[in-house]
């Protein structure tokens, strides 16, 4: 049975970067991971560059998959379950989804799986602007998650970094934070870990 | 299942599909080009009072690709570079925005605006349109 890992945040924050290192990881350990991919229009930009990294995607286009397109990620779901017998199967939304959502289309999807990881990525050079502009939509994508990376941190100094954790904490106490650099794969490694604490525990 | 979380975010979208053939461009001179022209796109969303979403391409040519990324103007672009070739023959390129404050059709339309410049440095379609002329 399969692990299911929601990475979601808002537009730009990462959340293809850390899904691609995550999949060359788990690949490189013999894991296999499934990805399903979702863009809001009617081009997908991130299936091709998955693609050109060896991994197995699905995209969906034209639509979010937590309302327009729930349906279709049940669909695929299903399929990727029954056909490709991942370890691990990736989601990662449009940039304006909510977790929330997912997390029941999920759940109602009829799909077996034995654990489910949230992640949210935040942007930490944009945190604050984006939370300015679109304080609500923030907020919903960080509850309902277990993890929230803040990735960027290479391109704000600690100060910054503390300020956007602190935002984070006070719109949802429990999740834990990871600081991260995608691009530069600092922080993956605790994500990897747990991912394979998740995967582990089934054994 | 109602909530529509693009309605709810005040996002706007748009992308298109490019198409190159019968080229022969060197391969920095296609790099510059669409560099000039992501973020010309992007700076032309934010004239119109967008917070940029993200904005991306793709371009699959010659076995190779070339992935650009624009997330801040500030930032700049940034940059994927899998091409393989020092001369660029054919392929396609995915183009996409997603930003708040725009409509479709304003996000669609500011594309218009900037895509010329492009189509005039690499001599590219839109999927859909077919010249007989060489490029």
């Amino acid at each position: 049975m399969m692990i299911i890992c929601l990475i979601s945040g808002f537009l730009g924050s990462g959340k293809t970067t850390l899904m691609i290192e995550l999949g060359k990881r788990l690949g490189s350990k013999g894991r296999r991971a499934a990805i399903i991919v979702n863009e809001i229009g009617e081009v997908g930009v991130d299936g091709a560059l998955i693609n050109q990294y060896g991994l197995n995607s699905v995209e969906l286009t034209e639509g979010c998959i937590c309302c327009s397109l729930s349906g279709s990620l049940q669909n695929t779901l299903r399929v990727v379950a029954n056909d490709y017998k991942a370890d691990a199967v990736f989601i990662e939304p449009t940039g304006i989804a909510l977790p929330s959502k997912i997390n029941t289309i999920i759940r109602t999807s009829m799909v077996e799986y034995e654990a489910k990881l949230g992640i949210c990525v935040v942007d930490a050079y944009r945190a604050e602007k984006i939370y300015e502009e679109a304080g609500l939509f923030f907020r919903r994508q960080i509850e309902d998650v277990d993890i929230v990376a803040v990735n960027k941190v290479d391109l704000v100094n600690d100060e910054k970094v503390a300020t956007v954790e602190e935002l984070v904490i006070g719109l949802n106490p429990k999740v834990e934070l990871v600081r991260m650099s995608a691009k530069r794969c600092e922080g993956v490694d605790r994500i990897e870990s747990i991912l394979f604490e998740k995967m582990g525990a089934r054994e | 299942m109602s909530e529509d979380s693009k309605e709810l975010a005040g996002a706007g979208s748009h992308g298109a599909e490019l198409h190159l053939e019968k080229a022969r461009i060197p391969a920095d001179v296609f790099r510059s080009a669409l560099e000039r022209f992501i973020i010309s796109w992007a700076k032309n969303m934010e004239s119109k009072g967008a917070l940029i979403g993200h904005v991306k391409l793709i371009a699959e040519v010659n076995g190779g690709y070339y992935k650009l990324s624009v997330v801040d103007v500030g930032l700049g672009v940034e940059r994927n570079d899998g091409l393989v070739e020092d001369v660029v023959t054919g392929g396609r390129i995915k183009i996409m925005a997603a930003v708040l404050n725009l409509e479709d059709e304003e996000v669609e339309r500011s594309l218009d605006e900037v895509l010329e410049g492009l189509t005039n440095d690499v001599h590219l379609h839109k999927a859909g349109h077919h010249c007989d002329h060489d490029h």
